[in-house]
């Protein structure tokens, strides 16, 4: 679109210009301009990296180095705690200053690990993650320095600005969820995920701060009434469990929560209370205070805080995708209601020159399940059980566009593939085994079966053609079923439609494979039907 | 290496009878030419106008072992050598893709120097603490090693007059009138174009989420 074009010049207009990043014009971009912002969003970090270094920082002559530490030029204290000190720290290698976060350290055992995961935090660059350059234990002391990041910390925008809106909401939920999904790739937790420790930066950056290898330190102090950690706690660890990506997840959305609510979702001040008002979800809806909200949003934050880690999504990633779905498919809405009657139109061209077979369709599909670094092939027929994580491997012999839905009956499948932000994306390139859903570039994605039903009907489409019917279709239903159904989860049929059921027929995934002419066995269309039934249990 | 004198390396001496001409505000593709017709006056221009900018970015672009501060002015000196000889063979794309050509083998240069660099065994001084790569250099540290290649295979995409203005702006820090010199255009002009060249390069990069 033009104005998006615009939008995208003025969002690197001010790049170059050394200006803030706006990101309120960037989160509203969609569609390939959405992937160009993720582009711009990078580039205006790189910006920052470059000028840093070409502006040499004015040493020993504006600051006095106070100490060296670890062959820092120690230059001023920004700030201290209980926990230790943070300083203003030039690093020589580097060219650059540092943030230095210093501490007393008693315990030889306690520094190793510190400096142990320290080392791994360093070797972990992400934009939404404070970079970690080193660590070291010196003289009684341990210390981590990572990049200065100069901004404010979600606490005190919420402070000083009030609720957060929908679209700032779910654009820090995305940035954050990237960040996390990196730190958990690396088979690490946050562990300390809140308000005070996310920090926006002056570009608009999102960046999550202050890592467990800091906070191993301040066990003694994990339930001290400071600053409202332990409302982020999830319920598994009051219970005792350490914090792993799902307890991250619990306390993002907690944290989400709060930016739309000003308010903790739980708040008794003793612990064992707190569990108990956790694990019955005694909280106020977000909807009531918030009414408006998406629906889409509420449920997509209010699952990250559900009591049992199984129920909440199946990885931050998943989060994402929901975050994204809650407030792009907006614009898409005005556009398949008004085109919807030209598009079967023009569909009916399309499926006419398909039926020119150019050349023979070639392509192998197989569903399996991953276990503990195994993976089983599927066949059709074969139970799955609740937890199950599915994946499809498609390998075609020319470009091939894939669409997956889950089938329970109802008038809306549940779109499986593709799914907004997951890579590969349509047509599936040949010469590839892929693997469905794909990856976020990150992870690679499995559909996981979160519900009980009497079994799991996958329908598979597909074409060496885009099918625009289906994908208006995929368009149509985003809208009109239920805000969940970009999750890479399943059981969503048993959620009640948010909307009247759409007027007219041909909306069904049935009437869709029949229009599109699944019955007549074209050669350059492909449509399967797995079914597995669930296991007795 | 030693540190060598700009005048050892680079013909600076003005030959007797030849005429000195106003090299201050010529734009980079006029000083090219009259280089290529042999005139070491315009030679003399274009290393002052490219040498401290190509300096400052080599020091954030070598590993710590090679950023002694003679090795970094062999280092461009060098760069700005070759470029020199082989100016006959710079096909210009428009203007602004001189910088971008001088930034390309001084990469390159850069790359020989840490290979070399890693086969000589002091370089075991490097930080085993941080084991990001074998040589980090500041902007590999800074961002990673994964993000630089991405951006630097992005940049190479696009067509050599836009990688000379992003270059130009975001690497070399120059500004939009110092640009439009160099372009041939007005500081307006420049500030549009480098948002567009950028438009392109984020359309080019595939978006970071490791």
């Amino acid at each position: 679109m033009a104005g998006d074009k615009q939008d995208l010049e003025r969002i690197a207009a001010g790049i170059a210009d050394d200006a803030a990043l706006d990101w309120r014009l960037l989160a509203r971009l969609d569609g390939d301009d959405a992937d160009a912002g993720d582009g711009l969003r990078e580039l205006s970090q790189l910006a920052q990296v470059f000028r840093g270094l070409q502006i040499r920082p004015e040493r020993s002559s504006a600051s006095r180095v106070q100490f060296r530490f670890a062959g820092l030029d120690v230059l001023e204290k920004l700030g201290e705690g209980a926990q230790g000190e943070v300083w203003r720290a030039y690093d020589p290698m580097l060219d650059q200053e540092v943030a230095l976060k210093l501490r007393r350290s008693d315990s030889d055992a306690l520094s190793h690990q510190f400096l142990a995961e320290g080392r791994r935090l360093a070797k972990l660059r992400h934009p939404n993650i404070v970079s970690v350059y080193g660590a070291a234990a010196q003289d009684g002391r341990v210390g981590l320095w990572t990049e200065l990041v100069r901004g404010r910390s979600l606490a005190e925008v919420l402070e000083s600005e009030g609720e957060f809106s929908a679209a700032d909401v779910v654009q820090v939920g995305i940035e954050l969820c990237r960040g996390l999904s990196a730190v958990h790739r690396l088979g690490m937790a946050h562990g300390d995920v809140k308000a005070e420790n996310v920090l926006r930066d002056v570009s608009g950056r999102i960046v999550l701060a202050d890592f467990g290898a800091a906070r191993e330190f301040e066990r003694d102090g994990l339930f001290d009434a400071v600053s409202g950690t332990r409302q982020y706690l999830a319920p598994e660890v009051l219970a005792g469990d350490n914090p792993g990506p799902a307890s991250d997840q619990f306390a993002l959305g907690v944290l989400l929560y709060r930016l739309l609510t000003r308010r903790y979702p739980y708040t008794a001040d003793d612990l064992d209370q707190l569990r108990v008002q956790q694990l019955a979800e005694a909280r106020v809806p977000l909807r009531d205070l918030r009414p408006d909200l998406p629906r889409s949003l509420t449920r997509a934050v209010e699952r990250a805080l559900a009591p049992n880690p199984a129920r909440r999504h199946a990885g931050v990633l998943v989060l994402l995708a929901a975050l994204e779905a809650s407030i792009r498919p907006w614009r898409m809405q005005a556009l398949h209601w008004a085109g919807l009657a030209a598009v079967l139109l023009v569909g009916a061209a399309a499926l006419l020159w398909q039926l020119r077979p150019v050349q023979e369709f070639k392509l192998e599909s197989r569903f399996y399940r991953d276990g503990a670094g195994t993976r089983e092939p599927l066949q059709d027929g074969m139970p799955i059980a609740l937890g199950d994580k599915l994946r499809l491997e498609i390998a075609a012999a020319q470009p091939t566009w894939i669409y997956v839905f889950n089938d329970d009956g109802s008038p809306e499948p549940t779109v499986l593939y593709p799914l907004p932000g997951v890579a590969p994306g349509n047509p599936l390139t040949p010469g590839t085994r892929w693997q469905l859903p794909g990856h976020d570039g990150i992870t690679g994605l499995s559909w996981q079966v979160d519900s009980e039903a009497e079994r799991e009907t996958f329908v598979v489409i597909s074409s060496p053609k885009r099918l625009s019917q289906v994908e208006d279709s995929i368009a149509q239903w985003r809208h009109v079923v239920s805000p969940d159904n970009a999750l890479v989860a399943r059981g969503v049929g048993r959620l009640a439609p948010a909307t009247a059921p759409v007027p007219g027929e041909g909306v069904s995934l049935a009437a869709l494979l029949q229009r599109l002419g699944c019955d007549k066995a074209e050669a350059a269309l492909r449509c399967e039907r797995f079914v597995f039934p669930h296991a007795p249990r | 290496m030693s540190a060598s004198s700009l005048a050892q390396v680079l013909p600076f001496g003005r030959r007797n009878g030849e005429r000195p001409a106003a090299t201050g505000s010529e734009p980079t593709e006029v000083l090219i030419r009259r280089v290529r017709s042999g005139e070491n006056v315009a030679r003399d221009a274009l290393v002052r106008r490219f040498l401290p900018l190509l300096r400052q970015w080599a020091h954030g672009r070598l590993p710590r072992a090679a950023r002694d501060l003679h090795e970094t002015e062999d280092l461009v000196q060098l760069a700005l050598m070759r470029a020199l000889r082989q100016i006959d063979h710079f096909e210009s794309e428009g203007p602004g893709s001189f910088l971008a050509y001088l930034r390309q083998i001084l990469l390159n240069q850069v790359r020989d120097e840490v290979r070399r660099l890693m086969r000589r065994p002091e370089s075991a001084e490097i930080d085993t603490e941080m084991p990001d790569t074998d040589l980090p250099s500041p902007v590999e540290q800074l961002v990673g090693h994964e993000r630089l290649r991405a951006y630097e295979s992005a940049l190479a995409s696009l067509p050599k007059r836009q990688q000379g203005l992003i270059v130009m702006r975001l690497e070399f820090g120059m500004s939009y009138p110092e640009i439009a010199t160099e372009v041939g255009s007005t500081p307006d002009a420049v500030r549009v174009m480098v948002a567009r060249a950028l438009v392109q390069l984020a359309t080019a990069l595939k978006p970071h989420q490791a």
